[in-house]
């Protein structure tokens, strides 16, 4: 525990030891005073107290019976007035006394000082009673001296034996006193060469002590010098090495400064790129987005073209419908025509001019149905020619659904390219700005290294002033040493 | 755009011909011509010669009648009157019409006249009276050319298209009225 305190620790626990035992001293010396005065006020309060109170009540007894006696000679009762005011003195005395006494001696004479006065009072009481019946001087003479006198030399016995004994305590109480004065003397004195002792004791211990440690702490100075003096040697070596390496950080730096600014210049270029890339991505965007209208017309003629086709199918259909009714008008000719060849060839030479007439109207019907079967032909192949243009058409337009499909790719594609452009170029412009702040933060480096080379510098001046410092050191602390060695000595 | 001179043209000649026709007289050779109907029973090619048919009517309504024989169709209104229609087909064996009603029908005789139907008509055809044979053993030799029907042909007759097998309608006609017991030869038998 000791070995943790410092000096300042050590001298001031010492001081306050010394400083607690005065305390102590004091302590002893002020109860010791206490003591004797609490003996001395217990003397003159309460023994001189009830010596005075003791001749205050052999006064009022004899009062008391002085008033009596004037009653008795005059019978004036003024004097059982005054007998009455002193009787009341007497009780209040007597009873501030027995309160005010603490030995039972004390308090039995009190006790046989209040039955005699009783006694006295009763036998007073009588006399009076008597004188008050008119009877004669004398026998109230007799019955006084008869009866009230053994008791006020009762009373007066009892209070001179009560007043012997508080002397008696007086003197006790003055010999107390002095014995604890005394006492107080005998302690206060040994208390002090205690102290005195104890005084030399912690101011040995303390001398001791310190004298060693300071002489340990001046041996680890020395020590600690001649370390601190090799020590300033290898940093002034260390600093000169340090100079050379910050001399290369310093190259290093500059060329990965030059690097930077290449790179600023490169990612400012790539950005330039990038925005041209994405100006030609939204020209690419806006042609798709007019091809693909164009190909939204080219839909809409070719659906155009479809709905017509249909009504050229119906309407061949219809003109089918028709030549149906052709051919049955033909048929019906034909047929009628062979009918009239038949009624002709029954009329006989009258009937040939007429079955020249039929046979002329049944080759027509027979052109007629001819025609009727070659338009039959042609309309079958419109009508494939329509269905065959239909389906190409509509091969046409799902064609053309997914040329806009692909458009709508090829635009998706663009926005993908300039939105992808728009991000590099953003990018670049990071990389830009991030590689100026790297070359600010280059330069910064390089600058705070320049600081690190001129404190290096001043590193290697401020060695031989450590050397040198540390020499001194070395030289004090031995005369320190020298100065400690002979205070422990002496 | 090149059909329509063609057209044009095709047109023009069948005018001329139309009007040459009736600007010329009746040519001799007209008679030594004879008129053919050609025809198809079930699918196989007849004609027959338009001197011995009475008419033609096509796409009449045929009213069935409960018969003995499959060959009666049913009765028809032809020209004011009702006249038995009788299939050909089964006349010439081929047994009942294969689908539905055939359309067309000829008639035949004067007094009490029927009519033959049958289902295909293929036209008319005018040929020379050279073009017809004398068809010894029809059985023999039609069944090969032109079917079964070869009890009903005498005759066969040479056309650009090949041979057909005349129908001879007095003989089939016959047959009917023999069979519903008249006896009674026709004019054209």
């Amino acid at each position: 525990m000791n070995r943790s305190w410092t000096f300042g620790q050590k001298i001031a626990a010492g001081f306050a030891a010394v400083v607690v035992l005065s305390l102590l001293i004091g302590a002893v010396g002020v109860y010791g005073l206490m003591t004797v005065v609490a003996s001395k006020d217990r003397v003159l309060e309460v023994e001189a107290q009830n010596l005075v109170d003791a001749e205050k009540l052999r006064g009022t007894v004899e009062g008391r019976s002085a008033a009596a006696r004037g009653y008795l000679l005059t019978r004036d009762e003024r004097f059982l007035e005054q007998n009455k005011s002193m009787l009341a003195v007497f009780a209040a005395t007597l009873t501030r006394m027995k309160t005010q006494v603490d030995t039972d001696d004390s308090k039995q004479l009190l006790d046989l000082v209040g039955r005699d006065d009783a006694e006295y009072q009763a036998a007073l009481g009588r006399v009076i009673a008597l004188r008050k019946t008119d009877a004669a001087i004398d026998a109230v003479v007799r019955a006084f001296d008869s009866d009230i006198l053994p008791k006020r030399e009762a009373i007066d016995q009892s209070v001179s034996a009560f007043v012997a004994l508080d002397h008696r305590l007086l003197d006790e109480g003055k010999k107390a006193a002095t014995d604890k004065a005394s006492f107080a003397t005998t302690g206060v004195v040994i208390v002090s060469l205690t102290v005195l002792l104890l005084s030399i004791g912690i101011a040995v211990v303390l001398t001791r002590t310190l004298s060693r440690q300071i002489g340990s702490a001046v041996q680890h100075v020395q020590s600690s010098s001649l370390e601190l003096q090799a020590a300033a040697n290898q940093q002034a070596t260390g600093a000169k090495e340090q100079a050379t390496t910050m001399n290369e950080i310093t190259t290093t730096i500059r060329e990965l400064l030059a690097t930077s600014k290449q790179i600023a210049e490169s990612a400012q270029r790539v950005a330039l790129i990038a925005e041209e890339t994405a100006t030609s991505g939204r020209s690419g965007e806006q042609t798709v987005s007019k091809a693909n209208d164009v190909i939204g017309g080219i839909k809409r003629q070719v659906e155009l073209i479809v709905t017509h086709m249909l009504d050229l199918g119906k309407k061949s259909q219809q003109i089918g419908g028709i030549l149906e009714i052709i051919n049955e008008l033909a048929e019906q000719t034909n047929i009628l025509a062979i009918n009239a060849t038949i009624e002709a060839a029954g009329a006989g030479e009258n009937g040939k001019r007429f079955a020249v007439v039929a046979d002329e109207i049944r080759k027509l019907a027979d052109r007629v149905g001819g025609s009727t079967k070659e338009i039959r032909g042609l309309i079958d192949e419109i009508r494939a020619a329509v269905n065959t243009t239909v389906m190409t058409t509509e091969g046409g337009t799902k064609a053309v659904d997914a040329g806009a499909r692909q458009l709508s790719d090829v635009a998706t594609a663009f926005r993908q390219i300039v939105s992808l452009v728009s991000t590099t170029s953003e990018a670049a412009r990071e990389i830009e700005l991030s590689t100026k702040q790297q070359s600010t933060a280059v330069e910064q480096v390089n600058d705070a290294v320049a600081n690190v080379a001129q404190a290096t510098r001043e590193i290697e001046a401020s060695s031989s002033q450590t050397l040198q410092t540390a020499s001194e050191l070395t030289s004090l602390s031995r005369n320190l040493m020298l100065l400690v060695q002979s205070q422990a000595n002496a | 755009m090149n059909e329509t001179p063609v057209t044009e043209s095709k047109a023009a000649k069948l005018r001329q011909e139309f009007d040459l026709a009736f600007a010329l007289p009746p040519s001799q050779a007209s008679e030594e011509a004879i008129d053919l109907l050609m025809i198809r029973v079930a699918g196989d090619p007849y004609a027959i010669l338009l001197r011995e048919i009475a008419g033609m009517v096509v796409g009449r309504a045929v009213v069935p009648i409960p018969a003995v024989t499959l060959d009666l169709l049913g009765l028809a209104g032809i020209r004011g009157g009702v006249v038995p229609v009788f299939g050909l087909a089964s006349l010439l064996g081929y047994g009942g019409p294969a689908s539905g009603s055939p359309r067309w029908m000829i008639l035949c005789g004067a007094d009490e006249p029927i009519a033959l139907a049958f289902s295909d008509f293929e036209g008319y055809l005018r040929v020379p009276k050279s073009s017809l044979h004398i068809e010894e053993n029809p059985r023999a030799t039609l069944t090969t050319r032109v079917g079964r029907g070869g009890q009903y042909v005498n005759q066969v007759a040479s056309t650009d298209a090949g041979v057909r097998a005349v129908i001879s309608i007095p003989l089939v006609v016959a047959t009917i009225r023999n069979r519903s017991g008249h006896h009674r030869p026709s004019k054209e038998q």
